[in-house]
């Protein structure tokens, strides 16, 4: 049986039947912003806030039409969120940093003035979670505050790796993303790249029914990075 | 030229199609984009003016609230399946049908593990009942026995000058006795019927608990011709969790860590916290304990009564001696300091159940089982009757 990634890259390069004519390999790499697309109503006194991460990717592009391309772009993704306590509990949080492998395809429209491109790029893309982190603090219900039995409990820290539960998490994500590309030429074969891409979640991060109510991945990625037209092909990524 | 437009003569040169039939293309991103869900939370705390709606609003939030799920055996989605249609079929003002609901109520939770797990009925005629989950489970035991207070033949056993002290006033309603003394005159003797030490050390009202407290407190710290500690906790419900600090603080000077413990972190039935130690920070003035302590239980040793064995027990020192205790240990504080635990549904039911779940420092979870002694003493009316407290004697056994 052939996983997620495999059947992407192979409809990827069958749909290519000459690589190396119009083909430019790049690397990129830049900050994440991610949030957690929830619904918490139900829970006091809490707030959700998005959290910062980086990413890396190898983008691979083949020109179809000077205007359109299609791209793939496989690379490390972090994704993090936080649920933060308010008020009277202000202090306590809990921060999640998960690490994705992230295989987005698609295809770009394209536009150049001199040396500048400016693009829109768009489609599909499965993510398979690598690895987490979970970071806060708690109100340790055995660490009294105080000497003059309130109900006033101290907080406690935690940061450990998160403990993949199959009964809970999905190990794969699915959705789709979009977002604008500029490319600078710096020389025949060179181009300095710069990408802002929103990728939105389909899929729930969390099983149901053992969690009834979804939550989804929607992450922006800023990188900058650079292109290289690979041998044969001509200098346009 | 630049590059962009000599390869716009070869396209048009070789009738490449041009950019605009394409341009359907720019009409996926909103698609996609409209493929946003709002997400609804079933998750209510409304008064409920149908059965169907209690049923909802009960079973979400022991889906969310209930810290157990990672252990329990309980398919709360089946439950579901099975009870909404029933409930359903309910009016919420017939009184037959009032009563109907509480039959299918204890039905639903009765294998839960938690131990805390407790339906008390705000509404109508069964207003102030409830339904508590474990004691069913115990009732159905071969073993089950009802409660027996040990303070009677406790005293037997101290030598002349024991103090013991009430205070029904700094909890009115539930009144706290305590106990100490010697043994043979080298055994420190401390019991209380519950836990609210802390509180009514620090009340202002005298009480005749201080008193107690100040001359175990005071002899611990002065052990001299002392040879080992003596604690009961047998057919002691609990109580506050402050107490823990305050008495098992009494014993040592650096944090003693006996557990660990973990809260839930989202909605989901298996969202938790990572584990964080459970430590007994030490009080003002205590010492490091050497002496051999010993602690009875019992099958109603419960809740706070548990956790202080417990935690004194993470002592090299301290043997339990009596029977494996009710296995109610995590505690539970207001819903919401964890977004967890205990919860109402107004004008209804209200819910009590442990806001952390609990793990001993072996590794063990003893929520639903019970705390197991070290020397297990069966609990034996007839000997108690006579004056003879079998489980009391195990421990002078093991002193001398």
């Amino acid at each position: 049986m052939i996983n997620k990634p495999a059947l992407l890259i192979i409809l990827f390069l069958s749909a290519e039947t000459s690589l190396f004519a119009q083909t430019s390999l790049g690397i990129e790499g830049g900050l994440s912003y991610n949030t957690y697309h929830t619904n918490i109503d139900n829970r006091t006194s809490t707030t959700l806030a998005g959290g910062t991460g980086f990413n890396l990717s190898i983008p691979l592009r083949y020109r179809i039409y000077p205007w359109l391309y299609v791209i793939a772009t496989p690379g490390l993704v972090q994704k993090a969120y936080s649920l933060n306590r308010t008020d009277s509990l202000s202090g306590e949080y809990d921060r999640h940093d998960n690490a994705y492998f992230q295989l987005p395809i698609g295809v770009g429209l394209m536009r150049s003035w001199r040396r500048l491109r400016v693009g829109l790029d768009f489609g599909l893309y499965a993510g398979y979670w690598l690895y987490g982190r979970v970071e806060g603090r708690t109100a340790n219900i055995f660490g009294n505050a105080t000497d003059n039995n309130s109900e006033q409990f101290g907080l406690s820290g935690y940061d450990a790796s998160y403990s993949f539960d199959a009964r809970r998490d999905n190990r794969w994500e699915e959705g789709w993303w979009l977002g604008p590309a500029l490319q600078y030429r710096l020389g025949a074969s060179w181009w300095l790249t710069a990408r802002a891409t929103y990728y939105g979640a389909l899929t729930s991060q969390e099983k149901a029914p053992v969690s009834p109510i979804p939550a989804y991945n929607r992450t922006w990625i800023f990188s900058i990075g650079g292109t290289w037209s690979l041998p044969h092909s001509t200098s346009h990524p | 030229m630049d590059l962009f437009n000599r390869r716009d003569l070869v396209a048009a040169a070789f009738n490449i199609p041009p950019m605009k039939r394409f341009l359907f293309l720019l009409l996926l991103p909103p698609l996609l984009a409209g493929c946003k869900k709002d997400i609804s939370n079933p998750v209510s705390d409304q008064p409920p003016t149908t059965f169907g709606q209690a049923f909802d609003e009960f079973w979400n939030q022991v889906n969310v609230n209930y810290v157990y799920w990672d252990i329990d055996t309980t398919d709360w989605n089946a439950v579901y399946q099975q009870y909404k249609p029933l409930f359903s079929s309910l009016r919420l003002g017939d009184t037959a049908d009032l009563r109907r609901s509480a039959g299918y109520f204890r039905q639903m939770t009765d294998g839960l593990t938690d131990h805390h797990f407790s339906i008390t009925f705000t509404d109508g005629v069964l207003r102030d009942s409830s339904i508590i989950p474990a004691y069913d489970q115990y009732r159905l035991d071969p073993a089950f026995r009802n409660p027996y207070s040990y303070l009677g033949s406790d005293v037997g056993y101290l030598d002349s000058g024991y103090l013991t002290g009430l205070d029904n006033t700094t909890d009115p309603g539930n009144t706290l006795e305590a106990a100490t003394g010697t043994i043979n005159g080298k055994i420190l003797f401390f019991t209380c019927t519950r836990f609210n030490l802390s509180a009514s050390w620090q009340s202002s009202t005298l009480n005749g608990v201080q008193p107690v407290l100040q001359y175990f407190f005071q002899r611990l710290q002065s052990p001299s011709g002392l040879t080992a500690i003596l604690l009961d906790f047998r057919d002691n419900p609990g109580g506050d969790v402050n107490d823990l600090n305050f008495l098992a603080g009494q014993f040592t000077t650096q944090p003693l860590h006996f557990g660990y413990t973990r809260n839930k972190s989202g909605n989901g039935q298996l969202d938790y916290t990572p584990w964080i130690n459970a430590n007994v920070s030490p009080q003002a003035g205590a010492q490091d304990v050497t002496l051999p302590i010993y602690i009875l239980v019992d099958k109603y040793s419960q809740s706070m009564a548990e956790i202080m064995t417990m935690a004194l027990r993470a002592l090299p020192q301290c043997k339990v001696i009596g029977e494996t205790t009710f296995g109610a240990t995590g505690p539970f504080a207001a819903n919401a300091l964890y977004d967890d635990g205990p919860f109402d549904i107004p004008g209804f039911l209200s819910v009590t159940t442990s806001s952390v779940e609990f793990k001993y420092i072996n590794g063990k979870i003893y929520e639903g089982k019970g705390f197991p002694p070290d020397y297990p003493v069966a609990f034996n009316l007839q000997s108690l009757d006579s004056g003879i407290d079998p489980q009391l004697n195990k421990a002078l056994s093991l002193v001398q």
